[in-house]
């Protein structure tokens, strides 16, 4: 029996009728045409399925459709700004960030929920964060650069858009 | 010193072409194809190492609503898609079921009953080795191959010499002699994305077959072998690729998909899952070696003894030994191989085939050898390694002093018996060789009207080819990189082309689409030489123009050159090229790794990886890089952490990637990377392949370096911590 | 997955009365281990009760008498709080070892508690802060220690009818620190093949145990409490030999099986380690917690 949802994808609202046994990336992959998600193991293990799930990153292999019901979601096609790439997307080409790219989109999702919560993270904070996004390709070493080289942008982003505020007791 | 070519796009860290379309998730990989009116397979695996198939009866399977159909090995008398009788490997095929929604073919597949008898099954490859070993397949040909008494050895299926010299001669002159034995288990290539085809049966009766392979006429040939038809049944096409390491040379699922595509008439996409993959894809094969090596006191090899004992899963097959001799001088050589079935999966080819588990063997025996001989393992290894006009593995002569310089410049750059090392700490070094296929491959290079450049190939790009091959067009044509697009052919599309494997891909279609563009660069001055009414070799190319050297005012833009040649007695502008094969070279890569032994739990931590290799020419550095890391990491997972494990019962016990691990972000440190460049005379510009090399010799490189962190040798991988507080402790015992 | 009902109640009455209403129901929280199971038809429920919008289960308190974790609080939450970093810092621990970042933007402590696994990563933890388990049905509530809840792998003496709605924690008396460690083959998203959790309370000599808990994960078909080991360090002085044979005493008390991530001499090897490893950690916490009181009182 499907059962109706609304929910926000990628800033758009959707109202779905959903069969509760689908997971999130089985609606997104086959309801919603959103391939850019993708299935590595469909066990939490890999990470290729990470989606930012009211802005946390989390394995839609692991949540069904149907709890997403009034909450929003971002997908790798929601990431860049009306094709404008996002900070982790453009340092990921830049520095050779990935090889088969099956991996990437995941990375690209949860290196950008880091930024969010840290705009400075050291390399140790990075692989940790990055350590439910398996990559068979890189040996990450080139992710990590390119999640540093994107804190950078990301950081100068943010200083042009919003000062910084001034120490309150400076 | 490497020859000095001016070169302005070829040898650029050029991005990925398709990098902005990954990135975006737009980029289409195999599980991604949806076509109106699709329905989905599920394949049914058999859960027995070794078992007789009873009964199968498919009636309540067939009666779930939504589904569309079941097959079974009965309903298709002339294939061999489906076992029907006997079942030789836990996840062997033994039916599918159609529906229309993944779920509902779950459903239906839990419905299918097969009744089996179990069957005595072996997994261990010297278990299956003896002469009273339970028969693996019972429907197999009778073995030829005896044990020295003469009893039949039922599950061997090769069984090579390669003897060269005097062996027992050698050992007489060598002051110092190892030996020890190593295990490899099977190890799998984890391609984080799972085989997926879809196949579709169009009007004129064709069928199209769309899938992630790593050549599109592997795939359509095998799949013609399978179903029995005429090649040109059959197009393929190849889709983005999500990893394949040698493992999608073969087919999987495509020859299912095509089969059901016909019996409905319908769309049919098969996906696999992840413990499909583990228990029913083609992991590299596992071997048990013995090894002994001889030297004189000064470190000279004298003699290389040895037997490999390949485990070749329910089909059997060969496998060399050659490669335990690998990239040393030794005069006196005696290397048996075996080849034995086990009741387990088919292993295929996953990244240096045959090298990685040979190198793990030999160079652990160089290890000890140099220990033995109180010498310096990297001097050891120099004053052995093949140098400028030895004979190489294949035996072609050695153009340049290769290896010696890899050994040299990454003991450099490691700073190799320099550094300072803390307790439990060591470094150990190991190197590997490998000799890239080459061809059949080709280019089609066409000029378009816009002043863009489209280059089509059939060769498969499967991590950064496409974008090489873009650099390699754009260097010829003297093109900015953005005009170049490269599409990759289908089976219809362009002539036979080999599989993207073997590390043959930059080399073969390189040189192909260098030749394309020389071609088309010529046909250019041509027609510019008639539009501007001058001599063609007055002409030069430059930022997508062609000018007169003489007179610079005197020019015409690529773009008004391709519109004026359409009316030209030569048409479009367009140039090509087919090859069929290339000399080759050898590459070698040698590892230098410094681990911490955690003695308390036996835990190893990297703590750097310095991986040099022999690449002739970076055509893009950031590739080459990207590809050493890659294959280092994959080997440093090999040696800690990857394999297949099986229990007491003959049963896979890990078919997934928590307990069947590979390392993540955190097991890996940063890998430094060392690429030696002097080209060889064959390879476009230089080059020389890269993908497999880098594979080679990590594990081995961590085995030595914990001998010299804590002074015990471990011989099985995965280096476990388990392996490693076991020798540890049995060290301490025969101490104490 | 097979085919099942799906309700998402936003009080714990209606989730109460939904588990009461129907056989054969399971309760969804983070789901990263029950929708693994569902998806391997290892289990089929024709219902499952999703209490993640449930408001007052989605509570993470802290204060003067502990800790109160409700059902909806995920492994994330734990990691982030700085209370349970200062205070708990063995479960703290636990918490951050879970999975990967996005299983812990999921899972939830009382998930990890209610599956039941021996490996689980929190438990050792909360059995050694001495954590209760408050149960609520439509018969009323009940607390147990969360020690008595287990009765094997992957059973608990929870009924089908309830739900656990939080674990509490008591705030852990002066002078006690707390660690978690645990052996797994990769650095991160892997399975504890052991897990030793130490909570110890000092003496004001900052030297002497005066008690010591010690529990062990996956070494046993349940979290264990290693007692014998505990008895040997209360009252005494942490010294190195001490702590070593306390060590040694929890491995024997371990009773760990041979599976695919280790055998059982291993596992019983590796306790010993990390026993010993995770009591001076545990010693040390503690040491932290005294002097920060101190600068703080």
């Amino acid at each position: 029996m499907k059962q109706q949802i609304v929910t926000k994808i990628n800033g758009q609202q959707h109202v779905l009728q959903v069969s509760p046994r689908k997971t999130l990336l089985a609606m997104l992959r086959e309801q919603l045409q959103l391939t850019g998600t993708k299935e590595g193991c469909g066990t939490g293990d890999c990470g290729a399925c990470t989606v930012l799930l009211d802005g946390q990153p989390v394995n839609s292999c692991l949540v069904l459709g149907v709890e997403i019901d009034g909450r929003e979601v971002i997908t790798i096609e929601g990431l860049d700004n009306d094709g404008e790439l996002h900070p982790v997307q453009e340092a990921l080409v830049e520095r050779g960030g990935m090889q088969c790219g099956f991996c990437t989109p995941g990375i690209a999702l949860n290196g950008a929920a880091l930024l969010q919560d840290n705009p400075d993270p050291d390399e140790a904070q990075i692989r940790r964060a990055l350590a439910g996004n398996l990559c068979r390709c890189t040996g990450y070493v080139k992710i990590v650069e390119a999640i540093q080289e994107a804190a950078r942008k990301w950081r100068e982003k943010s200083a042009t858009r919003t000062p910084a505020p001034e120490p309150a007791d400076g | 010193m490497m020859q000095e070519l001016d070169l302005k796009t070829v040898g650029s860290r050029a991005t990925k072409v398709d990098g902005p379309a990954i990135v975006t998730g737009r980029a289409q990989y195999a599980d991604d194809v949806q076509l109106p009116g699709m329905v989905y397979g599920r394949l049914l695996h058999n859960p027995h190492p070794h078992a007789r198939i009873r009964r199968i009866d498919t009636t309540r399977a067939l009666a779930v609503p939504g589904v569309v159909d079941v097959v079974t090995g009965a309903d298709l008398p002339d294939l061999d898609l489906f076992a029907t009788d006997e079942v030789c490997y836990q996840g062997q095929k033994v039916g599918v079921v159609v529906a229309d929604d993944p779920d509902v073919a779950a459903d239906a597949l839990e419905l299918i009953e097969v009744e089996y008898e179990v069957l005595p099954a072996v997994v261990d490859p010297l278990v299956a080795l003896q002469h009273d070993s339970p028969p693996v397949r019972l429907d197999a040909p009778a073995s030829e191959h005896k044990d020295a008494d003469g009893r039949v050895l039922p599950n061997v299926t090769t069984h090579g010499e390669l003897v060269e010299g005097d062996v027992e001669r050698g050992f007489a002159e060598a002051d110092v002699v190892v030996e020890a034995e190593y295990n490899v288990p099977f190890f799998h290539q984890n391609y984080l994305e799972p085989n997926a085809s879809t196949a579709r049966l169009e009007p004129d009766g064709r069928i199209t077959i769309w899938t992630a392979a790593q050549g599109s006429f592997n795939i359509r040939d095998a799949v013609a072998g399978a179903l029995r038809l005429p090649h040109g049944r059959i197009r393929v096409i190849v889709t983005q690729v999500g990893g394949a390491f040698g493992a999608k040379n073969g087919i999987f699922v495509e020859a299912h998909a095509a089969m059901l595509a016909m019996r409905l008439r319908r769309p049919v996409k098969i996906t696999m899952r992840r413990d499909e993959e583990f228990l029913d894809g083609n992991p590299a094969p596992g071997c048990h070696v013995y090894l002994k090596t001889g030297a004189r006191k000064d470190g000279t090899l004298t003699a290389l003894e040895g037997r490999i004992v390949w485990d070749r899963g329910w089909l059997g097959g060969g496998g060399a030994a050659n490669r335990l001799r690998g990239l040393y001088r030794i005069p006196h050589i005696k290397l048996e191989s075996y080849g034995v079935r086990t009741n387990k999966p088919r292993p295929g080819a996953y990244r240096a085939p045959g090298s990685i588990q040979t190198a793990f063997a030999r160079e652990s025996n160089m290890d000890l050898l140099a220990r033995k001989l109180n010498m310096d393992p990297v001097e050891l290894r120099l004053m052995n390694a093949i140098s400028t006009g030895d004979p190489s593995l294949n035996g072609t002569p050695l153009e340049k002093d290769w290896l010696r310089l890899t050994i040299q410049r990454t003991a450099a750059a490691a700073e190799w018996g320099k550094r300072k090392l803390g307790p439990n700490q060591g470094i150990g070094i190991a190197c590997g060789e490998w000799t890239n296929g080459a061809g059949p491959s080709n280019a089609f290079i066409t000029l378009g009207e816009d002043g863009s450049v489209t280059l089509l190939t059939g060769q498969v790009d499967i991590t950064g080819l496409h974008t090489t091959l873009a650099q390699i067009v754009a260097e010829e044509l003297a093109v900015d990189l953005t005009k170049v697009k490269v599409t990759l052919g289908n089976t219809d599309m362009v002539p036979y082309t080999a599989l993207s494997a073997g590390s043959l891909a930059t080399y073969s279609a390189g040189t192909a689409a260098r030749e394309a563009a020389r071609r088309a660069r010529h046909r250019i001055l041509r027609a510019a030489a008639e539009f501007l009414e001058v001599d063609a070799d007055q002409l030069e190319m430059g930022a997508g123009r062609v000018v007169s050297r003489s007179d610079a005012s005197l020019s015409v833009g690529l773009a008004e050159l391709a519109a004026s040649a359409r009316r030209s007695s030569e048409g479009p502008i367009s140039g090509q090229w087919v090859l069929g094969s290339l000399p080759t070279h050898p590459s070698y890569s040698v590892h230098i790794a410094t681990v911490e032994v955690d003695p308390g739990t036996g835990r190893v931590r990297l703590l750097d990886l310095v991986a040099g290799q022999d690449v002739g020419r970076a055509l893009n550095p950031m590739l080459v890089e990207g590809q050493i890391h890659g294959g280092a990491t994959q080997c440093l997972g090999l040696g800690l952490m990857e394999g297949y494990k099986y229990g007491g019962n003959e049963h896979l016990l890990n078919a997934d990637l928590v307990d069947n691990p590979i390392p993540t972000a955190m097991d890996v440190p940063v890998i430094r990377t060392v690429m030696v460049e002097e080209p060889c005379s064959d390879g476009p510009y230089g080059a020389k392949g890269v993908g497999e090399p880098p594979m080679i010799p990590g594990a081995a490189a961590i085995a030595n370096a914990i001998h010299d962190a804590v002074g015990i040798r471990v011989t099985t991988v995965p280096i476990t911590p388990e392996r490693v507080l076991r020798v540890l402790q049995a060290g301490a015992a025969e101490q104490a | 997955m097979r085919s099942f009902e799906y309700l998402a109640p936003s009080t714990l009455q209606d989730a109460l009365a939904a588990l009461h209403q129907r056989e054969n129901a399971s309760v969804l929280a983070g789901g990263t281990d029950l929708i693994l199971r569902l998806k391997r038809r290892e289990q089929s429920p024709s219902t499952l009760v999703d209490i993640k919008r449930i408001e007052e289960l989605d509570g993470l308190e802290t204060g003067v008498h502990g800790l109160s974790i409700g059902a909806g609080v995920t492994m994330s939450r734990i990691e982030a709080s700085a209370v349970v970093r200062q205070d708990y810092a063995g479960l703290h621990a636990g918490a951050a070892t879970v999975g990967s970042a996005q299983i812990r933007n999921r899972a939830t402590v009382v998930g990890n508690v209610c599956n039941a696994t021996p490996c689980a990563d929190t438990v050792p933890p909360l059995v050694v802060l001495q954590a209760q388990v408050r149960m609520s049905s439509q018969g009323g509530e009940r607390r147990l220690p969360l020690e008595q809840l287990f009765t094997g792998p992957g059973t608990t003496v929870v009924r089908p009818d309830e739900i656990v709605v939080s674990v509490e924690v008591p705030l852990p008396e002066p002078g006690t620190g707390s660690a978690y460690a645990r052996h797994s083959t990769r650095a991160a998203m892997d399975l504890a093949a052991a897990g030793v959790a130490v909570a110890l309370t000092l003496e004001d000599d900052n030297e002497t145990c005066r008690r010591a808990h010690i529990a062990l994960g996956a070494v046993a078909p349940t979290p264990i409490r290693a007692s014998q080991a505990e008895d040997i360090l209360s009252g005494q002085a942490l010294t190195p030999a001490l702590v070593a044979e306390a060590a040694r005493v929890a491995s024997t008390e371990a009773r760990p099986i041979s599976d695919v991530r280790a055998s059982a001499e291993f596992r019983q090897e590796i306790v010993r380690v990390l026993a010993a490893r995770t009591i001076q950690a545990a010693a040390a916490d503690a040491q932290r917690r005294q002097a920060m009181s101190r600068r703080s009182g």
